[in-house]
């Protein structure tokens, strides 16, 4: 029996349009668990990035709850959102999103000075791991503009697990890579995941959706299917693709 | 048709930029009009009430026997002269009036139905005044300024036979000598009362103590093409008109004197209005060169179709010279109800109400200067437009514009807002600079005018600048020798030491056949030469570099100086700061002074030696206890009085006022420019802030790092104000202020000075950019997704 990590419960976004509503997410129940990979996919437009944002909290929930440590983070005040965002919760967006004028060692650093139980030293030894890890720590002095967008989505993983977040939430963070860069990301989370990161990532690559061990598929603001992998392996990565393709499919994807 | 359509779409989508640009341009175009027609409707009052009085061209006043017939006839028949009037007069000791005194020259004349009146809300001249009953008097508005007083109150008026109680029936409109800014005053009492006062004058009248007096008014012929001053010097060079006067007064000079107040301090508001002109021309060159940064995408994409940069320059000129002349417009529409409420304002100084007045051609020229300035300034910052490429701002790059990282300041996790927003700083120091500019401007010229109600405050920094200040001024009853001088001088010493002593006479005299202010010093050594030296020999004079210009002499020249009758020649050997008839003043020694007859009894001042910064009611009881003492000892000889203020109420009242104007148009001006560069540099960094928001940053945070990075621009914006104005505002405020004979400021260097300035724009910098930065909750993290 896994452990849950955050649930959502008939949590709907509408947005306003010409006088009327658009739903995007509608009356969705979810279970997140921990250490689990999970990938959210779906048609462009479906709401699978809308999902994500209103689990992570970065964005509010028209309606609905979402349970974390059994807090609702849909009536969370902004400076609870803020502290969960620096205790809890990391995030990787698909444009990197690095603080431009801070070198990649500070756009790491500072995530984890926000958080209080580390002192200065461990943050900078973390951070310092962290972009070894990351395999860019010899350019950790380098503003975002000096390197290449791999290098920065690298960094950006680095400072999204900076602060050891219970969910790593991935919105698509292979969108504006290279095929080489894709796979070297994709490396980083799966070692990440293999290590208990819990990992909830929207994507519509195909190889990167072969890294989890859950998928849903959203469709029409709801999900519309589920498949349940084993852990990702290497070996195995043929076979699950022809499943995941087959349950694809199926789904008219 | 295509810039119009995009300046309609920009105008729409930027509405809180133009309107910030329309704000600072109505405070400009209304300060402007305001403040020049405020000075041109008082100027404009004094002119017509010299039409209305008929007032002459030169005016002398004489002792009667010093006014002789043949002078009379003489000036009567020269053809340059219309026509002559003669007054007698009672020159009256001094006038006591709610516990202050008046001691210049003051005649009191028998009631003349010609007088004119102000009502006392000091806005309408009435004609025919009612005849003064026994009792009554008329005194000049300039009188009721100085010593506080009002219709109704009473009045005393010493003279050498008794003192003589009045009540104030009406307020004088007397032109020529009205303002509060005159040294002469003419009172009009009752024919009865003057008869009675007349004849115990003439009874108590001795060879040496005379007090009828005598004023001659000449006006000018048609065919006289000379000035007011050229005539009575040309008429003295062959009457010796002003060489037997007490003082002269020419109409010219009267204007001048009587506008000086209001001249100065439209002067001081004008500059400070041309400097927020500058201000909002940095405004918008900082406001379009962020807008070509922010905005590169666009303006690459209307590159592409073929928007060259005269296209760019008019869509820019055209935005902001809109925003402008709506500016301008509402600027000039608001201030016709502040000229109707405030053109009035300076009448309790010049005595004489108002006619308003707009110098359109004037305001024209400003705004103008202020349109073509910004839209030359526009011009030329429309050139980044030539660097854009097409092809790189199509494809996102924003790297050469973004920020220009050099200098990284460290990050801290104990100070990280803070170090934060210094980080912010110095990698978009370009950013920050049109913001150092305005705060630099902001602070120089709030220090500049502190330092000018420093000054006039300060004993020291008006004895630098060669003004005699005291504690103690002794008065003499009779001529007094030097050992009297020495009993006094010995009798303050026993409570205090004294710091300076000195002694001094002033009158006027003949300089070179002009009547000229002339300080007569024991020792002139004791003012500070400006250049040359002070006069040491009895053949010397120093004169103040306002006459060395006038009269186009030069240190070394010969000048001849006459009293009365006698004349002898003497050296110019140095000049001297001395602001005595507005800076028309020069010094000699009471040895040279004597050579022609001058037999003035000398004036002692006394300047104690307590620290200024301790100037309480403990030191003035002193003084006035000294005061008392050297009374009982000396009173038959002396009479002795503390020393007033240093500046008198009316002036001190204005410079705080011009103080409060400045101040306070600085720190609306310092909301204005955080609210339109804080808009652009949260334009340029709302993904920043949505990163910063999505890594844990709460909007508290985020706004204080805005607040942080604006106050450290505004602490360095200021210190180099600050020291710019320690440098340069000596200089500036003896431009400003060399109409009123200062020509060598000197300022008193105070901490608080420099502090309150530059705590005021840093803390407003700091609070407003706070307060505008609030839309930063606002800011969705959403935002930085990529559909």
């Amino acid at each position: 029996m896994k452990n849950t990590v955050l649930s959502a419960r008939k949590l709907c976004k509408s947005f306003a349009h010409n006088g009327g509503q658009i739903h995007i997410l509608s009356h969705i129940d979810l279970d997140l668990y921990e250490n689990d990979f999970t990938v959210i996919m779906g048609a462009s437009g479906s709401g699978k990035s809308t999902l994500l944002y209103a689990l992570s909290g970065m964005d509010k929930a028209t309606s609905g709850e979402v349970i974390y440590g059994e807090k609702d983070i849909v009536k969370m005040k902004e400076k609870e959102l803020a502290k969960l965002r620096y205790t809890d919760f990391g995030f990787i967006f698909q444009q990197m999103h690095l603080v431009s004028n801070l070198t990649l060692f500070e756009n790491v650093a500072v995530s984890g000075y926000l958080n209080k139980s580390r002192s200065a030293a461990e943050v900078r030894q973390r951070a310092d791991k962290l972009l070894e890890q990351m395999s860019v720590s010899h350019i950790k002095n380098h503003l975002p503009t000096q390197v290449s967008g791999g290098e920065q989505q690298r960094c950006a993983v680095a400072r999204a697990v900076i602060n050891s977040p219970k969910v790593l939430f991935a919105d698509e963070p292979t969108g504006a890579l290279n095929r080489k860069n894709t796979s070297e990301v994709l490396n980083l989370l799966t070692e990440l995941n293999s290590e208990g990161q819990s990992v909830l990532m929207v994507t519509h690559d195909m190889r990167a959706a072969l890294r989890a061990n859950r998928i849903l598929y959203i469709g029409d603001g709801k999900i519309i299917g589920e498949l349940t992998l084993p852990p990702y392996s290497s070996q195995d990565e043929k076979s699950r693709e022809t499943q995941v393709n087959a349950w694809l499919t199926s789904l008219e994807w | 048709m295509e810039i119009l359509t995009l300046i309609k779409a920009n105008v729409r989508h930027k509405k809180g930029l133009f309107i910030s640009v329309i704000l600072l341009t109505m405070i400009i175009a209304m300060s402007v009009t305001t403040v020049l027609s405020i000075q041109k409707s008082a100027l404009a009052g004094v002119s017509y009430a010299h039409e209305l009085c008929g007032s002459p061209d030169v005016m002398a006043m004489y002792m009667s026997h010093n006014l002789t017939d043949d002078i009379i006839d003489k000036v009567k028949n020269d053809s340059r002269v219309d026509s002559v009037k003669v007054t007698e007069g009672i020159i009256i000791d001094r006038a006591i009036m709610n516990g202050s005194e008046y001691s210049n020259i003051v005649f009191v004349f028998g009631d003349d139905e010609n007088n004119r009146l102000l009502n006392e809300d000091l806005n309408e001249i009435s004609a025919n005044a009612p005849k003064l009953k026994k009792g009554e008097i008329y005194v000049p508005q300039g009188l009721l300024t100085d010593m506080n007083g009002k219709v109704g109150d009473k009045i005393v008026i010493e003279t050498i036979a008794d003192d003589y109680q009045f009540t104030v029936a009406g307020i004088l409109f007397d032109p020529m000598c009205g303002s509060a800014l005159m040294g002469w005053k003419n009172f009009y009492i009752s024919n009865e009362d003057y008869s009675e006062i007349r004849l115990e004058i003439l009874k108590a009248e001795t060879e040496n103590n005379h007090a009828i007096g005598n004023i001659l008014e000449i006006k000018k012929a048609d065919n006289c093409n000379l000035s007011d001053i050229q005539l009575r010097r040309q008429l003295n060079l062959d009457y010796g008109i002003t060489d037997m006067a007490i003082g002269s007064l020419t109409k010219d000079m009267s204007v001048h004197y009587t506008t000086l107040f209001v001249e100065v301090v439209s002067s001081v508001l004008l500059v400070f209005v041309i400097v927020l002109l500058a201000i909002v021309v940095i405004v918008t060159v900082h406001s379009i060169s962020v807008e070509i940064e922010t905005e590169y995408v666009t303006f690459g994409v209307l590159k592409a179709q073929g928007f060259g940069y005269s296209k760019i320059c008019l869509l820019f000129l055209g935005e902001y010279l809109f925003a402008e002349m709506v500016g301008a417009a509402l600027g000039i529409a608001l201030s016709i109800p502040i000229i109707g409420l405030l053109s009035n304002i300076f009448v309790t100084i010049t005595s004489i109400p108002s006619v308003v007045s707009i110098p359109a051609d004037m305001i024209t020229v400003i705004i103008l200067a202020l349109f073509i300035l910004s839209a030359v300034s526009t011009l030329f910052i429309t050139a980044k437009f030539n660097k854009i490429s097409p092809v790189r701002a199509i494809s996102g790059a924003k790297k050469e514009i973004y920020f220009d990282s050099r200098i990284k300041a460290p990050i801290s996790k104990g100070l990280l807002s803070p170090s934060l927003a210094l980080r912010q700083f110095t990698s978009a120091k370009r950013r920050y600079i049109g913001t150092l500019v305005i705060v630099m401007i902001l602070v120089f010229f709030m220090t500049t005018v502190a330092l000018l109600a420093d000054a006039l405050n300060s004993k020291s920094a008006l004895e630098a600048m060669g003004t005699m200040v005291e504690d103690i001024i002794v008065y003499p009853k009779e001529e007094l020798s030097d050992d009297d001088y020495k009993r006094i001088e010995k009798e303050i010493e026993t409570f205090s030491p004294i710091k300076k002593a000195y002694y001094t006479r002033n009158s006027y005299f003949s300089f070179n056949g002009e009547e000229m202010y002339c300080a007569v010093y024991k020792d002139p050594s004791m003012l500070p030469a400006i250049k040359g030296r002070t006069p040491v020999y009895d053949n010397e004079i120093a004169v103040s570099p306002i006459l060395l210009d006038e009269f186009n002499i030069k240190i070394g020249d010969e000048i001849t100086v006459g009293w009365k009758n006698k004349k002898d020649k003497y050296i110019i050997v140095g000049t001297v700061q001395l602001i005595n008839d507005a800076g028309r003043c020069f010094l000699m020694s009471h040895d040279a002074a004597e050579k022609i007859g001058f037999d003035l009894w000398l004036l002692g001042g006394y300047l104690l030696d307590m620290k200024e910064d301790e100037e309480n009611n403990d030191n003035s009881t002193l003084i006035q206890y000294i005061a008392d003492r050297l009374n009982e000892k000396f009173g038959s000889i002396i009479e002795a009085k503390p020393s007033s203020n240093l500046i008198d109420d009316t002036t001190d009242t204005a410079i705080k006022a011009i103080q409060a104007i400045i101040y306070s148009f600085s720190v609306i001006f310092s909301l204005i420019v955080v609210i339109m560069v804080c808009s652009k540099a949260f334009v340029q960094e709302r993904t920043d802030i949505g990163i910063y928001k999505a890594v844990g940053f709460g909007s508290q945070n985020l706004r204080l790092q805005f607040a942080v990075r604006f106050f450290i621009v505004s602490v360095m914006g200021s210190v180099i104000g600050g020291f710019l104005s320690y440098f340069l505002s000596g200089n500036v405020l003896t431009v400003l202020l060399r109409s009123i004979g200062v020509t060598n400021f000197k300022t008193n260097v105070d901490f608080s000075s420099f502090a309150i300035p530059i705590l005021i724009i840093s803390a407003s910098f700091a609070l407003f950019s706070y307060f505008v930065s609030g839309k930063v909750k606002n800011v969705k993290i959403r935002e930085l997704v990529t559909e």
